[in-house]
């Protein structure tokens, strides 16, 4: 490389910064006017929402210019946003409004062609928004997806499933392979609580032909937030699973429970079963505590 | 035979030189890739929905503290203001020599309580006593008064105190964001087939910026223009370096002031090591090495936010001092765990990471010195070529330049800590006068620091004087 080689190459160092700033430059103005934009929609989205709910003939007036946002792909998950947003916050005697208004928007409609899309993004979005606002239409389609190869499409198909369909969703959990992330786990718990708070104990048994270590862990959450105590022997019997996750969340759950000496002397049975580990060591200090306070009782 | 010697080198500089510049660039690549999928990630786990959730992970925040005198009130109450339903503070006071204790007694209504240990699996200096408070509000502040015995060791105490699942090893004289917590137990949360050993976030500098009650109110660019720079170093060394190395999962490094480690993970591998001033550095490649020998599939990730804010040196003594121990730390990690080096049993760690770090890290500033002393050898010969040169230099520097000004960039675009054009004009100076100021002195801090480690010269940890943030009431 000689002398004039290098000039020419710093002449193209020098362009390169030239681009860089110009697109700092830009950046910088352009986040400027999209948050002004941004603030602007945001105050006439939740206008038009209000209105909605005070006077449904002025607000389908308001209408038309919403409708042309939702067909500009850069604002459209942004208005999706602000109906969640206020789905979470408000509650209506018509708890189907919120859902009419985004299909009058024409908003439904854009989703749920995001929900075919190739990009998991829009798909695991399209999701999301489906089971926020229940939009039970596209059932066949979610269920289809709670086994897909992507952990967020997955995920917010699973999520679906159990705000769609209750308890009954549990069923089809045996036939989930991959592994449950433990933010899944408390989502699903969370929807349950919220959506269908009485449990139905026919699905859960049905659950609980699971072979999967991960859905076992959720089904042991369940049985604890919902405490279903007629499943206590169900955690008992993954003390000695050889997935420590799913054994400490089961001793967990176990502690939540008043034990008999029957579910006492079932551990005791386990803890014989197992081999040297910290976590033998924990299931001994939780049976001596509580055959101390069973003595106590008798 | 002198002209081959001199080929030879000019060769060895040369190649050395494009190998780093092309790695900055996959670093480049690999970091917009790893910010991109977080940001998408993120928007389907809010921390909004964390905040409200059961089940979640508890955590104990372990500050040690010595002589913090000056700021310790103000940062336990940041400490203790964080938002996450289930933490506990432990703050070790490292055996201070100043009125810190009293301080923390009095503004906490603290007293003496038996806290029985959790794990007695790591040794430590002797605990004089542990205080709790009297005031419900402060529950879950615990304060360990123990003999000195350095930072790691504090840290140690305090993992053996902690109950939690989670342990976040932060400095008392840190100021951390409030949600931090909320955002650092992320993967934790989402991890599924590959067990998280260890999550950083990235740390800001906040010299010269407004703290209120605790927390940061008005983020300000220092003044100085050494700490300044630092602002730049360390928006590239998070936001490029950290972040490249998560998305290839060969992340080594999980910086002190704030990583969050399985507490059960820690205590197996033996805790923080008391015999090296690198103990951030150590114990996640320790972590690695213990998760390659289990042979369990597991990931070292980072969040690209920043989410805790220090003070940087604002003087060349003290930043001298910083970069002079980093570079001590560097030097005995690598020699503790050479046995990494090339060793296929540890499989990417081994053979790709580890060896990154021996050429890279610890070769670069020895690399850059011999290259100085070569120049000037070659010009008191008389044999430099000055026009080539110095369209060398200008072309080397161009190329610092600009990966300073794609770092700045990649922050501008994905946060709005520096949005302001004045500020992003000011740090784009502070990284054009970075190669000028404060580089050459990083180059002799870490020489000095590799001298007194070959010729085996005693150094401790050394004074790191502050001068404190600025804060309102």
């Amino acid at each position: 490389m000689g002398l004039q080689d290098l000039i020419v190459f710093i002449y193209f160092l020098l362009f390169i910064m030239v681009l860089l700033w110009a697109a700092l430059a830009y950046s910088l103005i352009y986040r400027y006017f999209r948050t002004k934009e941004r603030i602007k929609i945001k105050m006439k989205v939740i206008d038009a929402i209000a209105l909605r709910f005070l006077d449904h003939k002025r607000a389908t007036y308001k209408m038309h210019w919403l409708r042309r946002y939702v067909q500009s792909k850069r604002q459209r998950w942004f208005i999706a946003g602000i109906f969640l947003k206020v789905n979470n916050v408000i509650t209506t005697l018509d708890d189907t409004s919120l859902k009419t208004m985004a299909a009058d928007i024409g908003l439904t409609k854009v989703l749920s062609q995001d929900l075919k899309s190739l990009v998991w993004q829009k798909k695991a979005k399209a999701l999301l928004f489906c089971y926020e606002l229940g939009l039970t239409e596209h059932l066949k389609t979610i269920t289809s997806y709670r086994n897909h190869s992507h952990i967020l499409i997955r995920r917010e198909a699973q999520i679906a499933l159990v705000v769609l369909l209750g308890w009954k969703s549990l069923k089809l959990f045996p036939y989930i392979t991959y592994p449950i992330s433990l933010w899944q786990q408390i989502r699903i718990i969370e929807k349950l609580k919220i959506y269908h708070p009485e449990p139905i104990e026919k699905f859960v048994i049905l659950a609980c032909q699971t072979e999967n270590p991960y859905v076992m862990e959720l089904l042991v959450r369940i049985i604890r937030s919902f405490d279903l105590e007629h499943f206590k022997g169900y955690s008992i019997a993954q003390i000695e699973s050889p997935e420590l996750f799913l054994a400490e969340t089961a001793l967990e759950t176990l502690q939540s429970f008043e034990l008999n000496t029957l579910d006492v002397n079932q551990i005791n049975l386990s803890l014989q079963r197992m081999g040297q580990s910290p976590f033998k060591l924990k299931v001994d200090a939780f049976i001596s505590q509580h055959g101390n306070r069973l003595s106590q009782q008798l | 035979m002198i002209e081959f010697i001199r080929y030879g080198l000019d060769y060895f500089f040369f190649g050395y030189g494009i190998a780093l510049f092309l790695c900055y660039f996959g670093f480049v690549l690999l970091a917009i890739a790893a910010i991109k999928s977080n940001a998408k990630r993120a928007e389907f786990l809010n921390v909004n929905d964390i905040k409200g959730a059961n089940d979640l992970p508890s955590v104990s925040l372990i500050a040690p503290a010595y002589n913090e005198g000056k700021s310790i009130i103000i940062n336990v109450k940041s400490l203790l203001s964080i938002q996450y339903p289930y933490y506990e503070l432990i703050i070790v006071n490292d055996g201070s020599k100043d009125d810190s204790l009293e301080q923390l007694i009095k503004e906490f209504s603290l007293e003496k309580a038996i806290v029985p240990q959790v794990s007695n699996l790591i040794s430590h200096a002797k605990v004089r006593d542990v205080y709790q408070s009297k005031d419900l509000k402060y529950k879950h502040l615990t304060v360990i008064d123990k003999d000195n015995g350095g930072r790691a060791d504090a840290l140690n105490c305090g993992i053996t105190y902690a109950n939690t699942n989670l342990v976040l090893c932060t400095d008392a004289d840190c100021i951390i964001e409030q949600d931090a917590l909320l955002k650092m137990v992320r993967p934790y949360l989402e991890e599924i087939d590959r067990e998280v050993i260890a999550c950083g976030g990235a740390i800001g500098i906040a010299n010269d910026s407004i703290i209120k009650n605790g927390t940061l109110k008005e983020l300000r660019l220092p003044k100085n223009i050494v700490a300044r720079i630092q602002v730049v170093e360390y928006i590239r060394a998070f936001l490029l370096g950290r972040m490249a190395w998560t998305q290839m999962n060969g992340l080594l490094l999980v910086s002190g002031a704030f990583g969050l480690y399985p507490r059960q993970r820690v205590l197996e591998v033996g805790g923080f090591d008391h015999a090296t001033v690198g103990e951030d550095l150590e114990l996640c490649i320790r972590l690695r090495a213990h998760m390659e020998r289990l042979k369990k599939p597991y990931d070292v990730v980072y969040i690209p936010e920043t989410l805790c804010w220090t003070e940087a040196p604002a003087s060349f003594k003290v930043y001298i001092t910083q970069r002079d121990r980093w570079a001590r730390g560097l030097w005995e990690t690598i020699k503790k765990h050479k046995y990494l080096f090339y060793n296929r049993k540890y499989r990417a760690t081994g053979m790709l990471f580890f060896p990154y770090w021996v050429y890279f890290e610890l070769g670069a500033p020895i690399v850059e010195f011999l290259g100085l002393i070569y120049l000037i050898v070659c010009a008191s010969l008389g044999i430099i070529n000055w026009p080539f040169a110095i369209a060398l230099f200008a072309a080397v520097y161009l190329i610092g330049c600009i990966f300073s000004t794609v770092s700045i960039l990649l922050y501008t675009v994905n946060f709005k800590h520096y949005a302001k054009p004045s500020m992003v004009i000011k740090l784009l100076l502070a990284a054009y006068l970075e190669s000028f100021v404060t580089h050459p002195v990083m180059v002799f801090a870490e020489m000095k620091g590799y001298f007194k480690k070959i010729f085996g010269i005693k150094s401790t940890w050394g004074t790191m004087s502050r001068k404190g943030f600025t804060t309102i009431k």
